[in-house]
């Protein structure tokens, strides 16, 4: 199809000009500063005897000995059965849900479409202390309810820990999942019928199957989610002294005894575990990749329930209750009290609590530089998004498509572990970076790079080369082909994905905790602290505060998408 | 193969009911729009036992829903629907679902399952009937080496050809041996070559087999090559049944002919209608053409169009004789099987295929024959 032979001017084995090298040299310096040191360091700190930055430190195995407590194989054992659990339920809860909405003849499809991702956005760990209001074992406002029926939950627990976790991560299934169901192409199901399969026989022999690699793919990244998570853990694990790797990590490295090898070693121990699990998800759901059945713009048909669609209506309002309204409406009402009240009967409405986020000093430090970090991450993660993304994709050299690797590295490692490795890597520099918010910047552009290069690069493997080439023999330069065409083609993809980098960033707690200074306080370890100290009603409005500004980016970039590609929020 | 219903009823009244029986059936999709395309309204069909008939008509004709409604995958408003004798759509009571229907159906897409086998794909319709182990193993084989694909069954469908694929998917319709076969535009997923190659094996296996069928298609020359019978529709009703000589001989309407294609037009006013229905058309000063009238009201006077298919047209070097014209060629192209050539004649454009052998040039005086029986008249639109 494509006669014409491309890049004449390309050196056969390089890049085609000076500046062509040049921008490859220059991500390369870029990620290996962000991501490759800091990752090395820390394996190389997991082996040395002595905190990062000290002087006369060798070379040891003595750190392994942890392997051989008891007490690793037990946070080992937590972690895991926390991800294993919560990936099951997670499977089964995003599975029905996206059945209901693909399968089941419901009205307005697709806005639940839009309310079963709402999760999503709120930070896991807020949500964990929005739970602790509504579930504490004494004073839960939910418990003081259950009460009545004799009953009482108690939110500090692996099933507390679990639930919160189940909560946050189900939309990322159901994100998988639903167009496994929905995009099957309609003559694949019509064959079944016809070819005499029951409902539940079709169910059974064909559409789950086609499912599985959509549960592959969503298993293993709540799995590697899971696993990593700090947050939650860390606010309902702690005072039930479930202790999981992620926490211990923060432990090892924060508090006495101080252990910074042993944090290392855990470090570099749980994002193998991590990282290899990413890698075998990805083999697996690979090896079936049905997505070339899809069919185009085909209405799935859907299951008349009849006199049942109250069943399907019911699932997803129970959803919506207890991953929203119940922990969203804690927080906002436990954000205008004085004092955390245990019933809804008398509340002291106040705004204090707002007042003092505005206005304390650490406080409103914390907002701005939440605000600035976000900001910027999200602006450098869009820009090196879209150079590493069209490097890789449009490169003709096999080396830069591993730039977009190397990118996607810390998508399947922990930010605990990514927070330790730069302060391994920045400590014994003396270079300025470390206690600045530098290195928080740093981290938080590492964290976010894979939200903004995986849309990017997808959107970029969809577009059409011609296009580009049009450009350039019409004479356009690099820099003029990527603002007019490459840019412009791209612009839905790289909103979608700096808004992700953003509030992502906006709420990330565990590398923000290791490499905080109070001049570099953010909303996140402010809610952190607050949290350990109990100072709850202004916690919980800092948290609104973080809700707030989510909702308004995450609106804006809605509409400007709706508006312009028309293919976004279709069916 | 239909030999169960023969013994049942060794009578010849039931040899001669029809395999499919569609009665007045109306289907409209609940659009504002009050003609929405795709409609089809108080419908008739019969196909008869061992009969193949083709459902011709642009697309949004309507033939579509009329067989995705006797394959039970649409609900039709009213009319009614029996297969093998068996009414399974009717108005006022449950339609049947598609399994309970004893159908097949080859899908465009083909519609094959991805994690299957080639062999678990053809014997899905037989295990979901839940027919015995043997019985399923036996005509899973014989359906495949009947496509000659028996070397293939435990392929996954992914390493397989368009071809390959839409072969298995007959070989899938034909395990099952059903009442009736539907096939909803099998080919036209195909390349050229293979969709030629498949009309030719599709055409054999139902001469060899004997299976009833419902074929949907848009391509006139696979319906005509294919089926016995055509039943060519316009927005959602019947145009012109018939065999598919007669829809080429005397197509019924400017519909018909406009869809078979490489027609020449040529348009004028009446000049003298014969008893026996042939038009006397005026179409330039002094110049004549004579042509079979369709309309069956055509007067002296009338604007009326008549149409003449480019390969029935005959042009040869020399004078032209009694009732022929004198052309001048001003375009020639050479397309291998045939060399097309478009000739003026007293200021009409005529596109004439001639055969490959031909050696015309550009400005080459010419003469041009038209033969009345191949010159159909319709009237010029209002």
């Amino acid at each position: 199809m494509k006669s014409v032979p491309r890049r004449v001017r390309r050196w056969p084995h390089g890049p085609s000009s000076i500046p062509e090298l040049f921008r490859a040299v220059v991500i390369v310096l870029i990620l290996a500063v962000l991501i490759v040191a800091p990752l090395v360091m820390l394996v190389i700190g997991a082996f040395r005897d002595k905190a990062p930055g000290f002087p006369n430190a060798s070379w040891t195995l003595a750190n392994l000995a942890v392997f051989a407590t008891p007490y690793f194989w037990t946070i080992f054992g937590n972690s895991l059965l926390i991800a294993v659990v919560t990936t099951a339920l997670s499977i089964v809860v995003g599975s029905v849900l996206a059945f209901i909405t693909a399968k089941v003849e419901i009205s307005r499809p697709s806005l639940w479409d839009g309310l079963i991702m709402i999760p999503a956005y709120i930070a896991p760990f807020i949500s964990a202390v929005a739970w602790t209001l509504l579930l504490a074992p004494k004073n839960g406002i939910l418990n003081a309810w259950l009460a009545h029926v004799g009953l009482g939950l108690d939110i500090y627990s692996y099933s507390g820990i679990i639930l919160v976790l189940t909560l946050s991560l189900t939309p990322i299934v159901y994100l998988f999942i639903k167009p496994s169901i929905a995009r099957l192409d309609r003559s694949l199901e019509e064959s079944g019928r016809v070819y005499g399969g029951s409902f539940g026989y079709i169910l059974r022999t064909l559409i789950l199957p086609m499912m599985i690699p959509a549960i592959i793919a969503s298993a293993t990244a709540v799995f590697v989610l899971s696993m990593s998570d700090f947050g939650v853990p860390g606010v309902l694990g702690s005072p039930a002294n479930i202790d999981v790797m992620a926490t211990q990590i923060v432990l090892d490295y924060q508090q006495a005894p101080y252990k910074p090898n042993e944090a290392a070693l855990l470090g570099v121990a749980l994002a193998l575990f991590t990282v290899v699990g990413m890698y075998v998800g990805n083999r697996l759901s690979r090896k079936r990749d049905y997505s070339q059945y899809a069919g185009f713009a085909s209405q799935p048909s859907k299951l008349r329930l009849r006199g049942w669609t109250w069943v399907a209506y019911l699932i997803l309002v129970t959803y919506l209750v207890i991953g929203v309204v119940l922990p969203v409406g804690a927080v906002l009402i436990g954000s205008f009290e004085p004092f955390i009240s245990t019933s809804l009967g008398h509340i002291a409405w106040t705004l204090d609590n707002y007042k003092f986020v505005f206005s304390d000093p650490n406080a409103s430090l914390a907002v701005v530089n939440s605000i600035v970090l976000s900001v910027g991450a999200t602006i450098a993660c869009a820009i090196l998004g879209v150079t590493i993304s069209y490097m890789a994709r449009r490169g003709k050299q096999r080396w830069v498509r591993l730039l977009e690797y190397v990118a996607n590295i810390p998508m399947s490692i922990p930010s605990t572990v990514i927070g330790l490795g730069l302060i391994w890597f920045w400590l014994p520099l003396h270079a300025g970076v470390y206690s600045t918010m530098w290195i928080m910047f740093f981290a938080y552009i590492a964290i976010g790079l894979p939200y903004a290069v995986r849309p990017i690069s997808a959107s970029l493997l969809l577009s059409d080369e011609g296009q580009e080439d049009a450009a350039r023999l019409m004479g356009g330069s690099w820099f003029y082909t990527m603002r007019r065409v490459v840019i412009p083609t791209l612009r839905g993809s790289i909103l979608s994905g700096g808004i992700a980098v953003f509030y992502h960033m906006l709420r990330e707690l565990p590398a923000s905790l290791l490499l905080v200074t109070p001049a570099s306080v953010v909303l996140a370890t402010l809610i952190w602290d607050r949290y350990v100290e109990g100072e709850f009603p202004t916690l919980l409005a800092a948290a609104a505060v973080i809700g707030v500004l989510t909702t308004i980016v995450v609106a804006i970039g809605n509409v400007l998408t709706r508006d312009k590609s028309g293919l976004v929020g279709r069916a | 193969m239909t030999a169960a219903t023969d013994a049942v009823t060794p009578g010849s009244a039931q040899d001669e009911a029809p395999i499919l029986s569609i009665r007045s059936l109306s289907k409209t999709y609940g659009d504002r729009r009050a003609e929405s395309p795709m409609a089809v309204r108080s419908f008739d069909l019969e196909i008869a036992k061992h009969e193949m008939v083709a459902l011709l008509g642009p697309s949004g004709c309507g033939k579509t829903t009329v067989l995705r409604c006797v394959a039970g995958l649409l609900e039709p408003d009213s009319g009614e629907i029996s297969i093998g004798g068996k009414v399974v759509n009717a108005d006022g009571r449950a339609p049947a679902r598609p399994e309970q229907r004893n159908i097949a159906m080859v899908f465009q897409q083909y519609a094959l399952w991805p994690h299957l086998t080639v062999r678990e794909n053809v014997a899905f319709g037989l295990k979901a009937r839940k027919s015995p182990k043997a019985l399923v193993v036996e005509r899973t084989s014989e359906a495949l080496k009947r496509v000659r694909l028996g070397n293939m069954e435990d392929r996954r469908i992914s390493q397989l050809s368009g071809g390959q694929q839409q072969r298995i998917a007959l070989a899938r319709a034909l395990a099952v041996q059903p009442e009736l076969i539907l096939f909803d535009e099998p080919l036209s997923n195909l390349d050229a070559g293979m969709r030629e190659e498949m009309r030719y094996e599709i055409l054999e296996l139902q001469q060899e087999i004997g299976f009833a069928a419902l074929y949907v298609t848009h391509d006139h020359s696979e319906a005509m090559g294919l089926a016995k019978r055509i039943v060519m529709m316009r927005d959602g009703q019947i145009e012109q049944a018939g065999s598919p000589r007669a829809l080429w001989e005397k197509p019924a309407s400017r519909f018909v002919v406009d869809f078979f294609g490489q027609q020449n037009r040529i348009a004028g006013t009446v000049d003298a209608v014969a008893p026996d229905g042939v038009v006397t058309l005026r179409f330039a000063e002094g110049m004549t053409v004579k042509g079979h009238d369709r309309s069956g009201n055509a007067a002296v006077g009338d604007r009326m169009v008549a149409y003449v298919h480019q390969s029935d047209v005959s042009v040869s070097a020399g004078a032209p004789g009694r009732g022929e014209y004198t052309g001048v060629v001003v375009l020639r192209s050479f397309e291998g099987h045939s060399v097309v050539v478009r000739v003026e004649m007293g200021g009409v454009p005529l596109m004439v295929r001639t055969p490959p052998s031909s050696r015309y040039s550009v400005g080459d005086q010419v003469r041009i024959r038209l033969d009345t029986d191949s010159v159909q008249m319709f009237p010029a639109d209002v």
